[in-house]
């Protein structure tokens, strides 16, 4: 029923159309930029994530016949960084949005369910969490833990669980006041199962759909410290990665500002894209489950 | 202290069922960040209730004087402040509190106010009457479908009603299932708190009517909380009044409306609109508003609206005596006073 509202909204469609399209190129990633022949024969147990390096020079080279992307700075393949890059992408918003989102559900529903002095203190130490900027945060934590896509996720979640976890227990406080949890305490249910069977349901979807909306957002940030250094190892696909490789490039050459446009359009456009789709589904799934707008 | 207010139903001696003796639920009003503590309110302030075997006690009162409370805190779903709630379970006393009542939840059971919130929309109908089932220890499903397939019977509704959501029913059927929901794992003991005020006139009267049949099938106990007189004159054997966190009157249905013994219960019962248009009503209208129960007045609690309030009133409470077999009121004046009440004939 979702699904078909979905399908039916023009700008949903859109949405799910783009994502579709790159659910398919993370897919098909080993069929579309497979590691090139001479790769595989000198290491072949080669890391497909790893991107090509057809030469030493670091002059960006314009898209060619072998290379339809063109290649960045050191001579890295721009198009199997786009392919990789859109697998490190997913992995790295599913992980972050799922983790987090599961944490701030946890704690934010116990949290507003145990309610009184437990809520007060749980909440001031979601507050400590939320009045750090997020960036410098997660620029200090992943110093702190070491380079690495994984520790970039590990901070991203240390920082995102509040928003959830604030966003259900709002829900949380106003549903556990509603007549049929009082109907279950009084059928002596026990707590867990009036968690989930009947404030959890109720609850949820607003959670859903911000989780949904931050994929993108989730996704920025981590090219974001990507792009400044802090995220994926060197050459490996990753689309902030790839347009901190264009840092260089993207005033072009004297006279000439689009001489190195595709180091930086190629990976812009995937990131934009990206976000766009989980945006324009986010929206509409905020109005499909607006009961409000239901009939 | 106890033996105070002991008030007899009727001359026969009717086995007890609830006993409740002082009860009290006051609630903290905070300030600032730290939630200081600077004053309670005090919604149920040392009540006491007997309620009989077989019988219904209407508990009625205008809006906040606490009668939900009641409700809600004898079942411990909010913890009472202090009194004692004892509970006649085959013969022997238990006093109810936040250990003993997973043992009574299948002895007392409530019915909730508003249909619309208290069914869960994302559960079928049939899950939500199993619930007490299975909390309860009846682990069997095809077990506890069968009970509900006879419990929606019971109440007007059928079986093919079981796969349904809360969102396909009107509000008069929505309150079916929710009693069927409280009677699914054979209380003795049904706390109804006002189960009837958010349904139309006409439903009112078919919901009122299944109590009652329930009642006679299952020899239920009802504690009825209303505020509305009539709905409580019509289901109830007893009433008990409240005013501010109290009782101030409590006697049988006749004794109380022909004969009431407190100037509220007066004032309650000239406000019930007559079916009547000749009849020349004479209604009392209270000044003022009922006072805060985080600061109740000094003395007798109602005397600022007292058309009767003397000295006395002012100073000292009154405490619920005996003005006549089974009829208790808490008014210093009572025997200077004759009351005007309404004149009912309770033919059943």
């Amino acid at each position: 029923m979702v699904f078909k509202k979905l399908i039916r909204n023009r700008i949903s469609l859109v949405g799910l159309v783009i994502l579709l399209g790159f659910i398919l190129i993370a897919v098909l990633a080993p069929v579309i930029a497979p590691i090139p022949d001479e790769f595989l024969a000198m290491d072949p147990n080669r890391d497909p994530y790893r991107i090509p390096r057809y030469g030493f020079s670091s002059t960006p080279r314009p898209p060619s016949p072998e290379h339809p992307m063109g290649l960045t700075e050191g001579q890295l393949d721009i198009f199997h960084g786009i392919v990789w890059g859109t697998r490190t992408a997913f992995k790295v918003g599913l992980i972050v949005v799922s983790v987090s989102c599961s944490i701030g559900i946890v704690i934010g529903s116990i949290s507003a369910y145990i309610g009184g002095k437990f809520d007060e203190i749980i909440m001031r130490f979601v507050d400590v969490f939320m009045s750090f900027p997020f960036l410098i945060a997660a620029i200090v934590i992943t110093s702190v833990l070491g380079k690495g896509l994984g520790n970039v996720m590990i901070a991203m979640i240390m920082f995102r669980w509040t928003g959830y976890a604030r966003l259900i227990r709002g829900n949380v406080l106003q549903v556990k006041q509603d007549e049929y949890v009082m109907a279950a305490r009084a059928a002596g249910v026990s707590h867990i199962k009036i968690l989930l069977r009947h404030i959890l349901p109720n609850t949820i979807f607003p959670v859903i759909i911000q989780a949904s909306m931050n994929m993108g957002s989730i996704v920025v940030t981590a090219s974001s410290l990507s792009f400044l250094g802090l995220g994926a190892q060197e050459g490996y696909a990753d689309w902030g990665q790839m347009i901190s490789y264009a840092r260089n490039w993207i005033l072009g050459a004297p006279g000439n500002p689009m001489a190195y446009w595709y180091t930086v359009v190629y990976p812009g456009l995937a990131i934009v894209l990206f976000v766009l789709s989980w945006n324009l589904i986010g929206d509409a799934f905020r109005d499909i489950m607006d009961p409000k707008l239901q009939a | 202290m106890v033996e105070r207010n002991r008030i007899m139903a009727k001359p026969d001696k009717r086995e007890l069922l609830l006993d409740v003796r002082g009860l009290k639920k006051y609630f903290p009003i905070t300030k600032g960040i730290l939630r200081k503590t600077v004053g309670w309110v005090k919604a149920v302030d040392g009540v006491d209730l007997q309620v009989y075997k077989g019988e219904t006690l209407g508990l009625v009162g205008e809006s906040g004087c606490g009668k939900t409370t009641v409700g809600l805190s004898l079942m411990q779903l909010i913890p009472p402040t202090g009194g004692k709630i004892l509970f006649n379970h085959n013969g022997g006393w238990v006093e109810v509190n936040g250990n003993t009542i997973k043992g009574l939840r299948s002895e007392i059971q409530m019915i909730f106010q508003d249909p619309y919130s208290s069914l869960n929309p994302r559960m079928r109908i049939c899950d939500i009457i199993a619930e007490p089932l299975e909390a309860n220890g009846v682990r069997n499903r095809a077990e506890r479908y069968d009970r509900v397939e006879s419990l929606l019977k019971a109440v007007g509704l059928g079986s093919h009603h079981m796969r349904r959501y809360p969102h396909e029913f009107s509000g008069g059927q929505r309150q079916r299932i929710g009693i069927a929901r409280a009677l699914s794992v054979n209380p003795s003991l049904v706390i109804c708190d006002e189960p009837v005020s958010a349904l139309d006139v006409s439903v009112q009267a078919q919901v009122l009517n299944l109590l009652e049949d329930l009642q006679a099938q299952y020899g239920l106990t009802y504690l009825f909380v209303a505020h509305d007189l009539s709905v409580v004159q019509h289901i109830s054997d007893r009433i008990a009044v409240m005013y501010l966190g109290r009782v101030v009157e409590v006697g049988d249905v006749d004794q109380l409306f022909n004969r009431p013994k407190h100037p509220y219960t007066e004032a309650l019962l000239s406000a019930i609109p007559s079916p009547n248009p000749d009849e020349k009503g004479s209604k009392i209208i209270l000044k003022g508003d009922v006072p805060s129960p985080a600061n109740p007045p000094e003395g007798c609690a109602f005397h600022p609206r007292c058309l009767y309030a003397a000295e006395l009133c002012r100073q000292k409470r009154p405490q619920l005596a005996e003005a006549e077999p089974g009829h208790a009121a808490a008014c210093h004046r009572w025997k200077e006073l004759s009351l005007k009440g309404v004149s009912i004939s309770k033919t059943a």
